[in-house]
């Protein structure tokens, strides 16, 4: 065990030795790490949320208040005849007062009876781009209160989401791909700085696995230190939003309703992709300069 | 323990450096390879390390035919071979004692047993009082010594050296030589070559005279006598 440790000793002197390019390659992961964390948080975030997103794309027809089943009836009827519809469901005043008893206080609503509330009917379509006519549509038939839908928020979101993916993919691979060069380089440049080194160890009967290694785990420092800092990083700021919104967040953010994943669940996350994708590159940057620059 | 047999090596470059050598060297023994610059001796040791093929012939090395050595073997089959070579220096940023412990370290010998054996190789070479100096602060001599400790570090069967005394006075290539004849009474094959006429008429040992390429006298106990 002994030489084992004695060769971390050696890879940390010699990442030393070239500091500026070791520490470019160390900040290089980490931005790319930062960069992959907080887009990727954000995705998973807005995938956790989707099952809500969903309910946006629902469209509530309400139904005045009081009206009989005759008339609620004859909403039913032009509604199932309509061929953009996927998925239709009544609620009546009833069921959306138990409903609301258990989100509100029972004291609340104890004074007051179902007649408050309208009844309605909540429609999922075939195609959501159609959703604007449908609701316009809706809004025309008789004995129709109200119609509710969350569109443009939700268009938003979604658009976003994919935006968010394409930048943030583009941006992590061109970083990643930097990272990978720069590593590379400074193993390289580890390489040439210990040819002689190298030319004895052949000489005296090394492995070819035993030369690589210090090279090697050079490259695996590199990613895993890069790693760290970004765990960090983004472990504190995912913090920060997380205990922002559950305070106040909640009241401001443009979609209420919305939820985060747990600050626990998300670091454990990012602590596992990121010290894999750090101790790849590391591991692929050395792997590069070493096939090219050591034969053994 | 070495057999030329018939051995031809032509560089890609076209130049015959070794031409039907036929050679036998026995377990134990002492050997010089003497002859002129450009005569053939380095080629002679790079072909016994591996480090280049021989174009014709038969090389033995420990009953092993060199070809049969695959890639992978060799680290395994440069163990059993000490080398003191004129570009094979001490490291510089490292103390004699590291620059042994060094050898055995990359061949993962474990921990104790390099501190154990580093002093007993130091002994060996007469330097164990300067374990802790820098190359820098090491004699030509000196630091030829710890270079001839770290060659014997692995305990090889056979050790051989490129101009050993290339760079140092009469007096300390004498002293290097006795070393080396040291060793080879503790039971290791030495052969060393060089191109010093003197080293090897005080030395009565084997001569073998190389001269372009080809081995043109092999004298046991013998004077080097132009
Ligand atoms: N790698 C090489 N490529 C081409 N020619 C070489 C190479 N090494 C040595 N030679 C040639 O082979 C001949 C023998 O060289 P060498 O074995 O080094 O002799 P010595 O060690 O006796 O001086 C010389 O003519 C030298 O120029
Ligand atoms: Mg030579």
């Amino acid at each position: 065990m002994w030489y084992r440790m004695y060769i971390l000793g050696e890879v940390i002197t010699n990442l030393n030795k070239n500091r500026v390019l070791t520490i470019t390659s160390i900040f290089t992961i980490f931005l790319m790490l930062l960069l992959v964390g907080v887009f990727g948080i954000f995705l998973m975030n807005i995938s956790y949320n989707s099952e809500y997103m969903n309910d946006m794309l629902e469209i509530k027809i309400f139904i005045v208040p009081g009206a009989d089943e005759y008339r609620e009836e004859r909403i039913w009827e032009a509604l199932v005849e309509d061929d953009r519809i996927r998925h239709l469901e009544f609620e009546s005043n009833e069921q959306a007062f138990e409903k609301a008893k258990e989100i509100y206080d029972e004291e609340m609503l104890a004074s007051l009876g179902p007649e408050i509330l309208p009844a309605s009917y909540t429609v999922r379509l075939k195609d959501d781009a159609v959703l604007k006519d449908f609701v316009l549509f809706a809004e025309g038939l008789p004995d129709v209160y109200t119609v509710d839908y969350h569109t443009e928020s939700f268009e938003f979101a979604l658009s976003l989401s994919r935006w968010v993916n394409i930048v943030s993919g583009g941006l992590a691979i061109l970083l990643g791909t930097l990272s990978l060069f720069l590593i590379s380089n400074t193993v390289r440049l580890a390489m040439a700085s210990r040819v002689d080194e190298v030319i004895i160890m052949k000489y005296i009967g090394a492995t070819e696995s035993r030369i690589r290694l210090p090279f090697m785990l050079e490259g695996v420092t590199i990613g895993f230190t890069g790693a760290i800092l970004a765990v960090l990083l983004v472990s504190y700021i995912y913090n920060q939003i997380f205990n922002w919104f559950i305070t106040k967040g909640t009241e401001e953010v443009f979609i209420s309703g919305l939820r985060l994943i747990g600050v626990k669940e998300t670091v454990l996350v990012v602590l596992f992709s990121f010290f894999t994708l750090g101790i790849m590159l590391g591991t692929f940057g050395s792997f590069i300069a070493i096939r090219k620059n050591l034969r053994v | 323990m070495i057999n030329f047999n018939n051995v031809t090596k032509v560089y890609k470059s076209g130049t015959e450096a070794l031409k039907n050598v036929n050679l036998a060297i026995k377990k134990g023994e002492f050997a010089f390879v003497i002859g002129p610059s450009g005569s053939g001796k380095s080629t002679m040791i790079k072909l016994i390390m591996k480090e280049e093929e021989p174009t014709g012939g038969e090389l033995y090395v420990n009953g092993l035919d060199t070809r049969d050595v695959d890639r992978y073997e060799i680290p395994t089959y440069r163990k059993k071979i000490g080398v003191v070579f004129q570009d094979f220096k001490l490291l510089p940023n490292k103390t004699a004692y590291q620059n042994v412990a060094f050898a055995l370290r990359v061949t993962n010998t474990h921990g104790r047993q390099i501190r154990k054996m580093v002093p007993q190789l130091l002994a060996v070479v007469g330097l164990l009082d300067k374990a802790n100096d820098w190359p820098g602060e090491l004699s030509g001599g000196e630091q030829q010594r710890v270079v001839i400790a770290r060659a014997i570090a692995n305990n090889p069967d056979l050790l051989i050296a490129d101009e050993p005394t290339g760079n140092l006075d009469p007096r300390t290539s004498l002293e290097i030589m006795n070393l080396m004849y040291k060793i080879n009474q503790m039971g290791t094959t030495v052969l060393v070559a060089t191109h010093d006429k003197s080293i090897v008429d005080t030395f009565k040992q084997r001569v073998i005279v190389l001269d372009e390429g080809r081995v043109t006298r092999d004298i046991p106990e013998g004077r080097y006598v132009v």
